[in-house]
This record gives C-alpha cells, sequence and structure tokens, in this order.
C-alpha cells in the first residue's frame, strides 16, 4: 500500500514509502536508496544509493531511523535539543527557521547536544523523556562562515559537504533527559525584537502537528502519540519564539539560554 | 423546558455509557482530546467536559457521575445533570460513547 509519494517541481519523484504485511516499510529515493524497515522497527536494511556515505546517511538518520523509532513505541518531532539546565529543551519550526543554527550556538556557548532534525520522546511517568540523536549536525555555509574556522574546529569534526551545508560530527549527550522546554519558533513578526511567549496553556493541535511520520497511522501509534503529546503539555514549558529576519543565531542562542535556564531553575525550584 | 427534552435528559439519566475500544482520550494542559481511531477523527473538550468523561467512564452510570461530578465542584446536581445529558447526547452523536438503557 502506498502511503506516501512525494515529487520535485519537474515532476521527478523525491520519496516514496510503501507498506507491506510482510516486509514492513519500504522506502526509495532516488538520491538516497532503498531502505526496508521491519513491522516492529527492529530491523532496519540498506541498499544505498552510489554517493558518499554521510550523504545517504542524512537520509537514514533523518527519515529512516525515526520511522523505525515510531514503531518502537517512541514518538518524533521534527525538532532540534540540547541540554539546558539540566533539562532538553527542544526547537521546532520550519525549514529554515534556524533550528540548527540555534542549537549550534548554544552548543558553542557551552550547552551539550542532543540532536538535531528528529528528537525522540518516550514517556516516562508524567514526564517525557527525550533521546540522544546521532551525533551529526548539518551547518549551512552561511552560518559556518559567521562562527568562523576557530569555533567550527571547537564543535566538530566535518565528515561530507554540499553546496548548503557542511555535515559535522558532533559530541552529543549519551543518555536521555527530561524534556523541559519547547520553543515553537516562528520568523517574522516585529522587526526589531524577538518576542518570547509562554502559551499557557498551549493549543494541542500545535504540539501535534510538530510530530513527524505522518503516515504511520496505526491505532497504536495515535494512541502513544496522543499519550506522549498530553504529557509534554503537561510537564513542558511552551513558548512561542517570533524571531524577526534580522535577528542571527548567536544573538537568539543568548537571548534562549537565559530565557530557559531561568525557566528550568524556577520550575526546579517550585 | 420543552416536555421532549426533560423526558430525554430522565432518560439519559437513566442510562449507562461506555467508551467504545475504539474511542481514546487524554487529558492536554487545559483540554481533553479524544480520538477516534475508526473514523480518525480528533474532538476538543474542554476541562470540564473532560473531567465529566472520565467520571463516566469510571462510574458508567450517567446519575451517579452527575452526582459525583456536583460534589466535586460544589454545583446543584440538577445543573450538572443537564449539562451532563447534553453532553452525553453530543458525544452519542459523535460516536464517542455509547448508549444502553432508556435513553438511545
Amino acid at each position: 500500500m502506498r502511503l506516501h509519494e512525494s515529487q520535485a517541481k519537474d515532476g521527478r519523484f523525491l520519496l516514496r514509502i510503501d507498506a507491506d504485511e510482510k516486509v514492513g516499510y519500504r522506502m526509495l529515493t532516488p538520491d538516497y536508496g532503498l531502505y526496508l524497515v521491519s513491522r516492529d522497527g527492529t530491523r532496519v536494511l540498506c541498499a544505498p544509493a552510489p554517493t558518499p556515505a554521510w550523504h545517504w546517511q542524512s537520509f537514514l538518520i533523518g527519515q529512516v531511523l525515526p520511522l523505525a523509532a515510531v514503531l518502537q513505541g517512541l514518538e518524533v518531532l521534527h525538532a532540534s535539543a540540547v541540554e539546558l539546565a539540566g533539562y532538553a529543551v527542544a526547537f521546532v519550526g520550519p525549514s529554515w527557521a534556524g533550528k540548527t543554527s540555534l542549537a549550534v550556538h548554544l552548543v558553542r556557548r557551552g550547552a551539550a547536544f542532543l540532536t538535531d532534525d528528529v528528537v525522540a520522546l518516550e514517556s516516562s511517568g508524567e514526564k517525557v523523556l527525550a533521546h540522544p540523536g546521532a551525533g551529526l549536525t548539518s551547518v549551512r555555509h552561511a552560518e559556518a562562515h559567521l562562527l568562523g574556522e576557530e569555533a567550527m574546529e571547537l564543535l566538530g569534526s566535518p565528515i561530507g559537504r554540499d553546496d548548503d551545508a557542511v555535515r559535522v560530527a558532533i559530541k552529543r549527550k549519551e543518555r536521555p533527559l527530561p524534556l523541559g522546554a519547547v520553543y515553537l519558533i516562528h520568523r517574522g513578526g516585529d522587526p526589531i525584537d524577538t518576542v518570547l511567549e509562554e502559551l499557557r496553556p498551549a493549543d494541542p493541535r500545535l504540539i501535534l502537528a510538530s510530530s513527524f511520520n505522518g503516515f504511520v497511522l496505526t491505532p497504536p501509534r495515535l494512541i502513544n502519540q496522543l499519550d506522549v503529546c498530553a504529557r509534554l503539555s503537561r510537564s513542558a514549558a511552551i513558548f512561542k519564539a517570533t524571531v524577526p529576519p534580522t535577528v542571527g543565531a548567536s544573538t537568539l542562542a543568548e537571548l534562549i539560554e537565559a530565557h530557559a535556564v531561568a525557566t528550568l531553575e524556577s520550575r526546579r525550584a517550585s | 423546558m420543552p416536555p421532549d427534552k426533560s423526558n430525554n435528559d430522565q432518560g439519559m439519566l437513566a442510562a449507562r455509557v461506555r467508551l467504545p475500544d475504539h474511542v481514546v482520550y487524554r487529558s492536554f494542559a487545559a483540554e481533553t482530546v479524544v480520538l477516534n481511531l475508526k473514523t480518525g477523527k480528533y474532538h476538543g473538550l474542554n476541562r470540564s467536559a473532560g473531567r465529566m468523561l472520565e467520571v463516566l467512564e469510571s462510574v458508567g452510570n450517567v446519575k451517579d457521575a452527575a452526582a459525583r461530578i456536583a460534589r466535586e465542584y460544589g454545583q446543584p446536581v440538577e445543573t450538572v445533570q443537564r449539562d451532563l445529558c447534553g453532553l452525553c447526547a453530543d458525544l452519542t452523536e459523535r460516536g464517542l460513547i455509547e448508549v444502553d438503557g432508556p435513553e438511545r
């Protein structure tokens, strides 16, 4: 059964995802290859496209493994995350919102890297745990230029590059952390000031819409998704960050770090 | 109150309700989200309606559920009965609960 098909503007197919009762899930993309994920998500078979390993592995990490995680009972958000004040802090937003750049700048300021692009969540009592992802991130060339050579060297080891970004292997946190705060990053609004607004309460639709892998719609997945998102709404502070286009990732990181640390330490104290 | 509506409420009060297996709900910070797994539709209930659903599921009997909620919220039981019957009618129409007893 075809679950998903996407095409480029010129009609070339980009990604096909099929479900098969025996095999599980089949993900086919001309740019990255063919990937089979078992029904329970415990096995992944890869037939990568003939491209450098770092390139097809970005698809494995960004699409295939999140599917496996969902099938194993985790829930995944399209987000980057770092550790601040002992908690996971996640940044959710569309592509080009600056989630990765924000995470990178926070790491440069001393935060521990947790994950880029996808964060896997698990219910744990009344809390939600955020699991570490692969220790890899893609830094757009413009951002790398702003960071400078020294900062990029301290960030990690480059393992590949394309026209858009350099892929960096980065040291990451090794254990899951309780999710303390989520920032929904939105570019626009006031032309000068960044506005951080606590969403209390957060609209459940906003939280559910941050979920990934919209094509796995089995009852166990939907129930787990509802469960994790409900716990997240009750246990994590959720903020909307409206960021003017003129505010760079470095400035935003400084602001968010101070805001998140104050929020999380206040929560811990109460 | 129009006689038909009054009779309907009386019928509903005497009924037992249950959540079908294909209906699940979870409490978010200020709202309860109900998911009908058969239709794939999500429904939102405000805080008090969400609490009513919890008590209904737990108690199973509309009249007793109304009594418990009235005590919990310190409200007149007649008011709660009316609100609860209205909620049950709405949830039944949406296929989110099943009613057994005098009111269908």
